[in-house]
């Protein structure tokens, strides 16, 4: 298929699989997902792989989008409330995560590096699978606040140790290799992509402030709030930083420094319907059922440990802080899911350390499909039991109009 | 759409909130601070990795650096340079491989043809450094040093990466050990190749194409530089060794340095038992099984070959420790005694056997990566299109040794015919180097 009529297809799957999935009472995430599994290259194959490269950029603009959502949690008066409980949270899923996931998968015979390495990718929490359920379920209240806390948080958080483990890896593993040189490379890397991504996404940012001030409709503010989000998206990649960090600095900046972010936020808010559902069915048709296969005895322990991890160390982490009933029991489902960052640090292990490549690989790819498919699931769930979801998800807002003018 | 709610501190319309950053200064401020990041950044990033300029264009900036650096005067300083560095080389002949490794044919000289050599630099009364190259699966040799003296020479430390390795010269000779340069050379920068060939003195102007990272690239106007030639600097200061891949040259300063930790560690001889190893990659699992590594060739000769061990056998164990990785299987390996027999386990045809073997020091490099090509095996571009196939992981060009453990032939491509799309293993040649891959799986 060429490239437009995938796309069409994409979303005339995407539209199909929100209507069952609803019907079913199964997040529309998951819809797309399955939906994409089905048409894609391990199944039917009407998306083929390289579809898939081709469409690679839709996913990154979709990732940019809701990174750039996510960033606004960042405002000041917002973080201050919520701040230091989300960070300790923070802290403490990722740390057992790592620390059960590392210890598991070295228990099953891989070598440290491996275990090390696959410690970080279990950090993650998918952002847009768990955004794209609350959404859909319009969730409000103090679970859904600290959850989008937590997605920013969590997604920073596995960058800077994804830095710091393999700067850790190339330092130890290169050791023929003048260390100096290997140390300052590793240690740039790691500042580079952080201070770098966040300082690209400020200037961005107050470009984004000072025009929006000028924008007098708002599709001009649209044109100017998608502009910059791919201006910074291009320009990280471009410049080696990373376009997840610099979209997330990008929305805080807007967030704290402009008056107009509110403005702006709907405006991409209003393009990004057919984004999302194209990403969650892209990100669907890449995932490998075959992979399943190969998930062995370390595999396993890595599904097993992450789960672990995620739920009792968000546990340890809101113990002793004041916390609702309903946040505490419910807020580890809702990190479960994992996905395209977690791909996306595997491609960089693939780059950076090729002997480890092919065991890492092997266990995130099953490991995704499983917590792709589960995590929406379980943070419906979770978000149900809360009382946070108002079930009945509303039609989007433009609908009637198309009706009326068809 | 996807707008996070502030809840609670909902603000009053027309009545913006107060804002962290506030005015033009502050964002001012932040913008320049930004910027300057971003710039500090940009210069502070580190130089890109070892990276040689392709060798056709190595020649025209020799001569372009020689042009600049005045070509009479530049000559007058490589010949003087290069004239007093004669007396730190070192020569060897270099046979032809001998040895429990070797493989191939052997190459009978024409009369009358210069014999193969390679070079060394003294670097102590009692130290030379040179490359494997000059050794050839020896572990001791005889050098012949500047003034004509030949003497003994045994193998002190050999890294495999490099091929570099430190000779003991038996007995210690009273002739002057060349000086290290201490500083790196840069990139451009002009130096001298000298040494005293069987014939001849060799002094000729060589360029340093690339510095920095692990080595260096050199090249000379026209021809090759022959391996173990020691590069010097104008002021006769040796700073690199040319490897066994002309090109390339290996800082002398850092390279001494690990030698000598290697052979004060007792590690210098690597251990070797003949195998060539494999990771088995999530489509090889299948038909090989897991949980350790593919061999995916056994060296004829080699100690692995005597005690029965063949291609195609997942290497489980090596004396009781778990080999999920080639790397952590070669670690195992090397740790091993030499002479003395330990036991492998390998999973073949889906029982678990032991076998004895015993490990022997050698200095053959890269042994996986130089086998002969076969002559008359048919090509993998030929199997896929045989079978309809699209072309699959494994080079087009690979010599197909067999099918499913059985030797290609045309009654067995009229088999795979018959189930073309069946995932089968096959074991291939590709550059010297054998291995195993998975065909006709239809995803």
């Amino acid at each position: 298929l060429n490239e437009i009529l995938s796309v069409g297809l994409i979303l005339m799957a995407a539209l199909i699989a929100g209507h069952a999935a609803q019907l079913i009472r199964v997040p529309e995430v998951t819809g797309y997902l399955l939906v994409g599994l089905l048409i894609g290259p391990t199944a039917l194959d009407l998306i083929s792989h390289d579809n898939l490269e081709a469409l690679g950029f839709l996913s990154e603009v979709a990732l940019g989008l809701i990174l750039f959502s996510i960033g606004s949690i960042f405002e000041a008066s917002q973080f201050r409330r919520l701040g230091r409980g989300v960070v300790r949270i923070t802290l403490f899923e990722t740390s057992c995560s790592f620390v059960l996931v590392a210890i598991g998968v070295w228990a099953a015979g891989q070598p440290v590096a491996v275990a090390l390495l696959l410690g970080v990718v279990a950090m993650e929490t998918a952002p847009a699978t768990t955004l794209m359920v609350l959404h859909e379920y319009d969730a409000e209240g103090p679970l859904t606040d600290r959850l989008l806390a937590l997605l920013a948080m969590n997604n920073v958080f596995v960058l800077v140790s994804f830095g710091v483990v393999s700067a850790a890896l190339t330092l130890v593993l290169g050791a023929e290799a003048a260390p100096f040189a290997l140390g300052y490379r590793a240690a740039y890397g790691l500042a580079w992509t952080t201070v770098g991504s966040v300082a690209l996404g400020i200037l961005l940012g107050l470009f984004m402030d000072l025009w929006a001030g000028r924008a007098r409709e708002s599709g001009e503010a649209m044109i100017l709030a998608i502009g910059v989000i791919l201006v910074a998206v291009g320009a990280a990649r471009w410049l080696g930083l990373s376009p997840l960090i610099s979209t997330l600095a990008l929305g805080a900046l807007v967030a704290n420094a402009s008056h107009h972010g509110r403005v702006l936020l709907e405006a991409t808010g209003k393009a990004d319907p057919p984004l999302y559902a194209a990403f969650f069915v892209l990100a669907g048709a890449e995932l490998q059922l075959g992979s399943l296969a190969g998930l062995g005895m370390a595999g396993g322990l890595y599904v097993v440990m992450r789960t672990v991890g995620k739920l009792g160390g968000a546990r340890l982490g809101m113990s002793g802080q004041k916390l609702p009933p309903a946040v505490r029991r419910n807020l580890g489902l809702c990190l479960i899911s994992s996905s395209s960052l977690a791909v996306g640090l595997t491609i960089q292990i693939r780059s950076s350390f090729p002997e480890f490549a092919a065991a890492v690989t092997g266990i995130v790819l099953a490991a995704v499909l499983i917590f792709e498919i589960a995590g929406p699931l379980l943070a419906r769930q979770a978000l149900l039991r809360a009382g946070e979801a108002r079930t009945s998800p509303q039609p989007l807002e433009p609908l009637p109009d198309v009706k009326a003018s068809a | 759409m996807l707008s996070p709610r502030d809840s609670g501190a909902e603000p009053v319309a027309g009545e913006p909130t107060p804002k962290l950053i506030r005015g033009t200064k502050a964002k001012l401020r932040l913008a320049a601070a930004s910027l300057l990041t971003l710039a500090l950044g940009g210069l502070a990033s580190p130089p890109p990795g070892p990276q040689a300029p392709p060798s056709e264009k190595i020649a025209p900036m020799l001569e372009a650096a020689v042009e600049r650096a005045e070509p009479s005067r530049f000559y007058r300083a490589v010949q003087t340079a290069g004239r007093s560095a004669l007396d730190y080389s070192v020569a060897f002949d270099a046979p032809e491989p001998v040895g429990p490794l070797t493989q191939g044919d052997f190459e009978v000289p024409m009369p009358g043809e210069p014999k193969p050599e390679a070079f060394g630099v003294l670097l102590s009364e009692r130290e030379v450094l040179t490359v494997v190259t000059a050794l050839n699966g020896r572990t001791e040799t005889t050098a012949r040093l500047s003034d004509g003296s030949a003497t003994g020479a045994r193998v002190l430390a050999y890294e495999p990466a490099t091929g570099l390795v430190l000779l003991q010269l038996v007995p210690p000779t009273k002739l002057a050990p060349a000086p290290v340069a201490g500083a790196s050379v840069s990139a451009g920068a002009l130096s001298v190749a000298s040494a005293r060939s069987h014939s001849t003195d060799i002094v000729v102007p060589a360029f340093v194409g690339a510095a920095g990272g692990r080595h260096y690239t050199v090249a000379v106007a026209d021809g090759l530089l022959p391996p173990g030639m020691p590069i010097y600097d104008l002021q006769s200061e040796v700073f690199a060794l040319v490897s066994e891949e002309s090109s390339r040259a290996y800082p002398v300063r850092e390279a001494l340095e690990r030698l000598r930790t290697l052979a004060s560690a007792g590690n210098g001889m690597p251990r070797t038992i003949g195998l060539c190893l494999q990771t088995v990659t999530p489509e090889l699992t299948e038909l090989v099984g897991e949980g350790g590594v593919l061999i995916s060739d056994v060296l004829e000769g080699s100690p692995a070959a005597e005690a029965g061990l063949r291609a195609g056998d997942l290497l489980i164990r090596v004396a009781g420790a778990s080999t999920l990785t080639p790397e952590a299987a070669s670690k195992a390996i090397a740790s091993l005694q030499t002479g003395e027999a330990a036991p492998l386990t390998v999973l073949r045809s889906g029982k678990e056997s032991d076998f004895q073997v015993r490990p022997v020091e050698t200095l053959v490099s890269h042994a996986c990566s130089t086998r002969a090509e076969p002559l008359d095996a048919m090509r993998a571009a030929e199997l896929f299109s045989a079978l309809r196939l699209p072309a699959a992981s494994v080079s087009r060009d690979a010599s197909v040794l067999s099918v499913d453990g059985a030797e290609m032939s045309a009654r067995l491509l009229a088999s795979l015919r018959r189930s073309p799309s069946k995932s089968r293993l096959v074991h291939v040649q590709s550059a010297g180097r054998r291995l195993f891959a998975v065909i006709g799986r239809k995803d």
